[in-house]
């Protein structure tokens, strides 16, 4: 028999993408199109596989279940984020830590670096890290969507400085009673949101049910919180710094009188407990299996021990860090022993025990406990969401607050949130027209902006983001495991064309994981001409009849660099 | 609350088109006899109104634990949808007008209801009941193999995929709260808007000579509310495909069960009744 019976023949590269749907988010399915058809010129074929953002999540972040996704990452504060995001040993972790299952010895020893240097040494890591990974591509930013947010000034005000990106953005909020009004109790903030995912789960650890976590973060109360541009104690009264430079240890003195929404006392021990359990949910970390908290994931693995002193008082040794990025650790928020004592066991489903996930990662939390600004008040599944004001929260305490969060004293000025599910951006401006709603949680898209600012109720702030558009790649299979195959595709976005086209020019287009410029070299910043000008940009037709077209022959010749081949056809081939 | 609002039009949309209707297509005489007889009519059809009740109940209390349990279970089509039948509701969308939107939205939402309401009325007019009896199956087999399906297969329609304009929702956003409050939008295969419209067209079909008025109005509005599903980019060509399919074996399923499920649920029970009561 001859040989060439046992030959399988190549066959052309088949790939699908994962987003979610427009109702949900416009913006990736249009990503997903502009590459999808780019892909395609360069002879690939190339399936769109819409699913929800709870099922998209699972699916990348907890099963790697993918091939290619367009998603948003929830942003992040510090370039220190990708620390777990891209570090090898975080590959066969749940939640945003290295979902791609990307391994460089190289990224991995810069991302150890950056966390002991600062200033222009840090700097340069970052530099470093961009020459190396933005190559590599586990992940194609694309850009950092503007979120243009849509509020209704009659009754509240000071929307902008912090914005509803983070917690304090509800704090911060001026109140001041109208005229009475049909639509809207006296003193409830209305907020409309695009995301059914709060009214059915608060827990703080699921790592499908949150983006940025900020409705979590009103029941949910950190040591410190980001306060302007540091890290200023929160349900901490003061920290004190010991140890080395580089290895450096606090001991952090909690406030007096702190309790829980349930009227149990806040004690050292739970903050304790918090810390152990994020790095460890089934609360026995010498027995296998260790399952972290997927979420805070990069600052828990900041801290090495936690020591209980008395009451009020933790030391907190911490790994390898300076203080500035140590200090990021203070961010986890605190949850009740009494509670989540009982969430440490292994999970079932119908009887049989599920390995690696414990009842912290699945529960629902549906009344959760905190010791928030805002207590849990009520809930309708898949509609709606209501908080009330904690009148024991400190900030209602007497006696003065000292540092940044002297601000917040007495805050907030109102009684409680209302969070309505809107199933549209365009029916949320009506609703907000409507003087149903005080304001959106999230950013409206740029489509419905006209709409919005023409409307004389209705202001629309626009404000930059952390967090990123990009296309991941499970670099666990073939093809896209060889790093050249993913380069080829990352060239195949045009970020000038998606600009335009997909953010009407709400965004700010970039190839960097990382918002702060400070940390993008020169060289791998994005600018609107830099068309073929240098390794990571578009290899298209610089001409305005065609935008966003990829030129198929420079596209052809991408991959067959990276060592592929291409029938007659100019169908590109895998060897399956 | 923008549902309340959008409802309560539905509902006054819709009582409207079916004096007019009523007036069109029923006559008097016909009337004054229902009236006379609507309780032992009413009774005879308990029933089956019960059996569709129960389903629609059934329907909207399980709609998204469904949903849920379909992405554990279920297939994802969309892309295989996508892939067969490539960019025809864009296509169709190319002829879009600012009337056709504004004809098409108002058929999606209030002709289909209206569709669905009246023939349960024009039935109930006849003296010969067992149409309505079989409509009523008919619908609720309609809804109960629909869900099955939606189960078993996730797919997202056109506009979801963002091939398609949504129109509907760009013209009138208000109704997304009604569409969302009622459906999931990952349940578009099959479409139940044709299969229940092509119920009703098939029903008018049979009862053309008690009822010619009303067969050309059904055959109009049916066969607009199947076309507004692609127009407006709802559905794709296959779940229109699938609905038509669903309808046709839906009316079987009517015609075969109708006596069948009436007797079970009266007579049987009586039965059982008399022989307890013989036992002791």
């Amino acid at each position: 028999m001859r040989a060439a019976v046992d030959r399988n023949p190549p066959e052309q590269v088949s790939l699908t993408i994962k987003v979610v749907p427009r109702d949900e988010d416009r913006a990736p399915i249009r990503i997903a199109q502009h590459v999808a058809d780019n892909l395609e010129r360069a002879g690939a074929t190339v399936d769109i596989e819409p699913t929800t953002g709870e099922q998209l999540l699972r699916d990348v972040l907890i099963n790697f279940d993918y091939q290619l996704y367009i998603a948003r990452h929830p942003g992040h504060d510090d370039p220190d984020y990708l620390y777990t995001l891209l570090g090898s040993r975080f590959g066969e972790e749940a939640g945003w830590q290295n979902p791609f299952g990307y391994s460089s010895a190289a990224a991995d020893e810069l991302l150890e670096r950056q966390r002991v240097v600062d200033g222009e040494e840090r700097a340069e890591t970052f530099a470093e890290f961009h020459r190396t990974v933005l190559i590599d591509a586990p992940l194609a930013t694309v850009a950092y969507p503007d979120e243009p947010r849509a509020t209704r000034t009659d009754r509240f005000s000071d929307w902008a400085s912090p914005s509803l990106e983070y917690p304090l953005g509800y704090l911060s909020l001026e109140y001041e009673e109208t005229e009475p009004d049909d639509d809207r109790a006296e003193g409830v903030l209305y907020i409309g949101i695009n995301d059914r995912r709060p009214t059915r789960n608060l827990n703080p650890f699921a790592v499908e049910f949150r983006d940025r976590g900020v409705v979590t973060g009103l029941i949910y109360d950190p040591l410190g919180r980001r306060i302007g541009g540091s890290i200023e104690p929160w349900l901490a009264e003061s920290w004190e710094w010991g140890g080395t430079e580089n290895r450096p240890r606090a001991t952090v003195r909690l406030r007096e009188g702190l309790t829980w929404h349930d009227g149990e006392p806040i004690t050292a021990d739970d903050v304790a407990f918090t810390y152990r359990f994020v790095e460890d949910t089934t609360m026995e970390p010498d027995e296998p299996p260790v399952v972290p908290s997927p979420r805070f994931r990069t600052q828990s693995t900041l801290v090495d021990s936690i020591d209980v002193v008395d009451d009020h008082e933790v030391e907190v040794q911490f790994v390898g860090a300076r203080r500035s990025i140590a200090e990021r650790a203070f961010a986890i928020q605190i949850v009740p022993e009494h509670v989540w004592e009982e969430q440490t066991g292994m999970t079932s489903l119908a009887g049989f025990d599920i390995d690696h996930v414990t009842e912290a990662l699945v529960w629902e939390n549906p009344e959760p406990v905190g010791s928030g600004p805002f207590r849990y008040a009520d809930s309708t599944s898949d509609e709606s969401l209501t908080f009330e004001r904690n009148d024991e929260h400190f900030l209602h305490a007497e006696g003065s607050l000292s540092g940044g969060v002297a601000e917040y004293a007495d805050r907030p000025e109102y009684e409680g949130i209302q969070f309505e599910f809107v199933p549209s951006d365009a029916s949320a401006v009506e609703m907000l027209q409507g003087g149903q709603l005080d304001a959106t949680a999230y950013g409206i898209a740029p489509e419905e902006v006209p709409a919005a600012s023409r409307a004389s109720e209705i202001s629309v702030e626009n404000e930059p983001t952390s967090s990123h558009y990009h296309v991941g790649f499970n670099t666990r299979n073939a093809p896209l495991s060889n790093p050249q195959f993913r380069y080829a595709i990352a060239r195949l976005v045009d970020r000038r064309h998606v600009h335009r086209s997909v953010f009407e020019r709400y965004a700010t287009p970039s190839y960097s994981p990382i918002a702060s410029l400070r940390y993008v070299p020169e060289e791998f910043r994005w600018a609107p001409d830099d068309a073929g000008s240098h390794d990571l940009s578009f290899v298209g037709h610089d001409d305005e009849e065609e935008p966003g077209t990829v030129d198929a022959e420079r596209a052809r010749e991408l991959f067959r660099d990276a060592g592929y081949r291409y029938s007659e056809d100019d169908e590109l081939l895998v060897q399956q | 609350m923008v549902l309340v609002g959008v409802i309560l039009t539905l509902v006054a949309v819709v009582s409207l088109m079916l004096v007019c209707a009523t007036v069109l297509c029923i006559d008097r005489e016909q009337l004054q006899q229902t009236r006379r007889e609507l309780r032992p009519r009413l009774l005879m059809v308990a029933p089956s109104i019960g059996l569709l009740a129960t389903v629609l109940i059934l329907n909207s209390l399980t709609r998204r634990a469904a949903q849920r349990f379909s992405w554990l279970i279920g297939f994802n089509i969309t892309g295989n949808i996508y892939r067969v039948e490539g960019d025809f509701v864009p296509w169709l969308q190319g002829f879009a007008t600012e009337e056709l939107t504004v004809y098409f939205s108002f058929i999606y939402l209030f002709g289909y209801v209206f569709l669905l309401v009246f023939p349960l009325l024009a039935y109930l007019a006849l003296s010969e009941q067992r149409t309505l009896h079989e409509l009523t199956i008919a619908y609720a087999a309609n809804y109960g193999l629909g869900l099955l399906c939606y189960v078993i297969f996730i797919a997202y329609g056109p506009r979801n995929m963002d091939i398609a304009a949504q129109l509907m929702y760009d013209f009138y956003p208000q109704s997304q709260f009604l569409t969302s409050a009622v459906n999931v939008n990952t349940n578009v295969f099959p479409s139940l808007h044709t299969s229940l419209s092509a119920t009703v067209m098939i029903f008018a079909w049979h009862t053309r000579e008690q009822y010619p008025r009303w067969f050309v109005l059904a055959q109009v509005i049916g066969a607009s509310v199947i076309f507004s599903t692609m127009y407006l980019g709802i559905h794709w060509l296959i779940d229109v495909i699938a609905g038509v399919v669903l309808a046709y074996v839906s009316v079987l399923i009517g015609q075969r069960f109708a006596d069948d499920w009436r007797e079970l649920t009266t007579v049987a029970p009586a039965n059982w009744a008399r022989q307890v009561r013989h036992r002791f």
